[in-house]
């Protein structure tokens, strides 16, 4: 009678024992698979419709199966609404994500949020536009010096080294605008180009590039070479080579690939345009909040590179993919 | 020297592992058990593990094979049916007629033929979405589509394409391009897969164009995207001469941030490899398409399947433990079933070592504890007896030495003697008086014996000397006495005042009821190994019932010297064991012979 309950009793101490083991090893196990990193995106803005921002979501959308993140991308309506950014990140903090990866809308009016961001213990990223801070983890971009320098030598290639070469940039003040020039200044330099007229600034409207451009070539008509420092400033410029019929004649640098771009490159109206990576700053964005996340260390400022495109390889097979994002939708 | 040094060194050393202390049975038994259950579990856990792990991987293997298999089978059916679009564009008589024609002879017919044709191909095209465009390229300069209001792209002309050339060097094979952007079309930028292939004349002597099939890139897109292997794997596809036709991280590849095995898979001639890459295993799989020399490859992160290995392990881990707990408990329980009846029959031994004999274990098993206790009760039992009996030896000592001291002061003697003197003194006998007052004094004091119980035959022969001296004079004329006692057995010992009992028997019981003299003889002598004591009388003697009553009669109901003699025998009996004691031998109106036997006692 005594052993019996005894033996009852070493069963029962025995399966809850193993009871506790499979509770604590499920738990163990499903801890492993499924952990769960949040990361949140905010974008400058979700619909102005450019495409560069479709590439740099399919990137992150790449980025986040492979690392088995959980990603939500938010963003303003319009690019200008900085104000409206604030906000945003203002209710991502409260959510408390792993990771915010942020397009900063400007370089020093975000810099409390990214403190806020900071000191709520939330690993951060910015990708594309950087900020006026230390506190991101990494600043992922293109090396806009870098690329213009490219555009500077590519430049050089086209013109006489005596010639006269103007600039066109789009916001006075703005990281991208300062640095692009800054490159393209050097890259002329180091080919021994030395006639460069005063920066022209387009105000990021195309309109307005044209009509500086056309007023430009009229005033200095032994202009030989424009180089245009992102997308609107180089279609306005395109477009008033064209209805100059200057087109070959003035050549044309430019930035960025949309398809509008590519048209003038094979209608010898653009020479060249130097192509950042979209698709490599979200991958790479995503990539290295997952990376801060789990402790690594990481590189302050990340490189996603650029290259120039010119009428010869557009339809390399590397060319093809950057300017004609297949982008499923 | 040193060998038989260095062989004590190592007993000794084997000695401390040859026994490991385990104390009790208990833990030895639960110790044992569970080293042999674990060897077991581990070799089970092991060899099971191994055949379930093994089957994971093949199954992972077969279903990333079977998963490859259904893409090129998809596939090919897509580039099998842009093949037999361009055979049917090929045996169709208007378009060969039309591109047969030199130069536009006549318009109104032209148009006629461009309007036909393009409705075929219309057809062919809403039949299935899949496939964005037929064109073909007249070597007449002729161009004509599924669309009739498109216009070419100048700056990208067909011949340039490499679609276009590779179809012009094949000569009439159907080519298939890897996917790229179809740009021969003023502002188009698809992505497709060109099938292409040069069309010639019925008898196969005039070439007349090219014409060019394009399969939508987002069907071979989305099928690839959709399929799954595991969380990160993924599959991807490169044409023959290792251009991508498909993959995921294309752009990443392209910038040098992922790199891709392509010339591995390219030069690889089995259909499936394992690869290191910086800590991740991958398992490529590789099918190549019949049709294009297209490779499609699985990639599989052996990690993700390592995960469920993992998850197999700790099963087996857990269930290892599971069992090992559960084998510790058993083994304690059987272990102490079979020790604690052997640990209370040691408690019991304990107590019984202290002197408590009322202990009894119950252990009512049937096994040999069972059997050991059982000894164990018995044992504790007839000890617990011995000792009793002991006890009431020890008690019954001590009263008959009491009596003995009875015996020796009877008072009824001493007054009768004490009389005797008075009646003496009165008589003036002083003599006499001397002689029995001196006697009697002397066996007082021989009686005393300075305390002590066993004496030598001589002192007691002068004792019973002393006696008899006092009855002779007392009984004047009817008590003789005789003592014939051998020399040579007066000094070694027996217990005191054994004789005058006897005496006093013969005297009372013998001569004092016979008329005449009566004679009570006293002899000793040595009788093989033992001392044999006789006290003879001549007088009425005792039938052998009367003997009977001696020694039986219950002590309360006798009075006189029957006690003694009885305990005199008893006295013996206890001190020296049965082998000894008193006998009597009688005849009536003869006498009677009480024989004592007694040890040798130096």
């Amino acid at each position: 009678m005594k052993h019996t309950i005894k033996i009852a009793l070493a069963v029962l101490i025995a399966v809850s024992i193993i009871t506790a083991g499979v509770i604590v090893f499920k738990s163990v196990i499903s801890k492993g698979a499924e952990q769960n990193i949040r990361i949140t995106v905010v974008f400058k803005s979700l619909n102005e419709g450019m495409e560069f921002w479709d590439v740099v979501q399919a990137g992150i959308d790449v980025a986040a199966k492979e690392f088995g993140a959980k990603t939500e991308v938010l963003g303003a309506k319009y690019e200008r609404e900085i104000s409206r950014q604030i906000e945003i990140l203002d209710g991502v903090i409260e959510k408390k994500p792993d990771a915010i990866v942020l397009v900063a809308a400007d370089y020093n009016q975000l810099v409390p949020s990214v403190k806020k961001i900071k000191s709520a213990g939330i690993k951060l990223i910015t990708i594309d536009s950087g900020i006026n801070s230390d506190l991101p983890e990494s600043f992922i971009a293109t090396d806009n010096v870098q690329a213009g320098v490219k555009a500077g030598l590519e430049m050089a290639k086209l013109v006489d080294k005596d010639s006269e070469v103007a600039i066109l940039s789009h916001v006075k003040g703005t990281a991208t605008a300062i640095e692009r020039e800054q490159g393209v200044r050097k890259g002329l330099a180091q080919s021994k180009i030395t006639r460069i007229e005063d920066t022209l600034f387009s105000e990021n409207n195309q309109e307005k590039a044209t009509s500086i451009i056309k007023q430009l070539l009229y005033d200095k008509p032994q202009t030989a070479g424009i180089v245009c420092l992102n997308e609107t400033s180089t279609l306005g410029a395109a477009r008033a080579i064209k209805e100059l019929n200057l087109a070959g004649k003035v050549k044309l640098v430019g930035f960025d690939g949309s398809i509008n771009e590519v048209k003038l490159i094979e209608k010898g109206v653009i020479q060249a345009t130097v192509v950042q990576k979209p698709f490599n700053m979200g991958y790479t964005g995503i990539e290295m909040a997952v990376r801060s996340i789990k402790g690594e260390k990481i590189k302050k400022r990340i490189d996603t590179g650029s290259v120039i495109v010119t009428k010869n390889n557009i339809y390399s097979p590397e060319n093809e993919k950057l300017l004609f994002p297949f982008v499923d939708k | 020297m040193g060998e038989i040094k260095l062989n004590g060194m190592l007993e000794k050393k084997l000695g401390v592992f040859k026994r490991p202390s385990f104390k009790s049975i208990q833990s030895s038994i639960a110790v044992a058990f569970s080293c042999l259950i674990i060897a077991i579990i581990l070799v089970m856990a092991f060899l099971s593990y191994r055949l379930n792990s093994d089957s994971v991987e093949n199954n992972s293997q077969e279903y990333t094979y079977q998963l490859i298999e259904q893409v090129n089978t998809n596939i090919e059916s897509y580039i099998n049916y842009m093949e037999n679009i361009s055979s049917m564009v090929l045996d169709n008589y208007d378009i060969r007629e039309y591109l047969s024609q030199e130069s536009e002879l006549d318009r109104e017919k032209n148009e006629l033929q461009e309007q036909k044709i393009s409705a075929l191909f219309k057809s062919i095209i809403n039949a299935r979405k899949d496939i964005s465009s037929i064109m073909i390229f007249g070597y007449n300069g002729k161009f004509i589509s599924n669309r009739r209001n498109i216009k070419l792209n100048e700056n990208n002309a067909p011949k340039n394409q490499s679609w276009y050339k590779k179809a012009v060097e094949a000569g009439g094979r159907a080519v298939v391009s890897s996917s790229h952007v179809q740009n021969v079309i003023e502002d188009e930028y698809r992505w497709v897969v060109s099938l292409s292939r040069e069309l010639t004349s019925a008898d196969g002597k005039n070439k007349l164009g090219v014409i060019n099939v394009d399969l939508n890139y987002s069907v071979i897109n989305n099928m690839c995207n959709k399929i799954k292997l595991g969380k990160k794997g993924y599959i991807f596809i490169v044409d023959n001469e290792g251009n991508i036709v498909y993959h995921p991280q294309q752009q990443l590849v392209y910038s040098n941030i992922k790199t891709e095995q392509i010339d591995r898979v390219l030069k690889s001639t089995s259909s499936s490899f394992i690869l290191n890459e910086g800590g991740q295993k991958k398992m490529y799989t590789i099918k190549e398409l019949s049709q294009t020399g297209w490779k499609i490859v699985g990639v599989a992160y052996v990690d993700e399947l390592v995960a469920n290995k993992r998850t197999i392990q700790a099963y087996y881990l857990l269930g290892g433990i599971g069992f090992l707990v559960l084998t510790i408990i058993l083994s304690i329980v059987i272990s102490s079933r079979i020790s604690k009846p052997v640990k209370r029959l040691e408690a019991s031994m304990k107590e019984v070592e202290k002197g408590n004999f009322n202990i009894q274990v119950d252990i009512a098993s049937s096994n040999e504890i069972g059997e050991l206790s059982r000894a164990f009760n018995i044992m504790t039992s007839e000890i617990k007896e011995l000792i009793k009996q002991n006890m009431k030896e020890q008690e019954l000592k001590r009263k008959s030495e009491l009596k003995a001291l009875q015996a020796q002061i009877n008072p009824h003697f001493l007054y009768n003697t004490l009389d005797s003197i008075i009646w003496m003194a009165e008589s003036k006998k002083s003599e006499e008086v001397i002689l029995m007052a001196s006697a009697l004094a002397k066996l007082f004091r021989l009686s005393l014996s300075k305390g002590e119980e066993i004496i030598t035959i001589g002192t007691e022969i002068e004792h019973i000397k002393s006696y008899l001296t006092i009855q002779q004079m007392r009984y004047r004329n009817k008590l003789d006495f005789e003592i014939d006692v051998d020399e040579d057995i007066r000094q070694n010992k027996i217990l005191k005042i054994i004789l005058q009992p006897l005496v006093e028997n013969a005297i009372y019981h013998g001569i004092k009821n016979k008329a005449e003299v009566g004679t009570v003889k006293i002899k000793g002598k040595r009788d093989g190994d033992r001392i044999l004591l006789q006290v003879i009388d001549n007088g009425a003697g005792m039938t052998p019932e009367e003997i009977e009553t001696i020694f039986n009669k219950k002590e309360s109901s006798v009075r006189g010297s029957g006690v003694g003699v009885r305990n005199v025998n008893e006295r013996i009996k206890l001190y020296f064991g049965d082998d000894y004691g008193l006998s009597f031998e009688s005849e009536i109106d003869r006498g009677t012979v009480a024989n004592l036997r007694l040890p040798v006692m130096e």
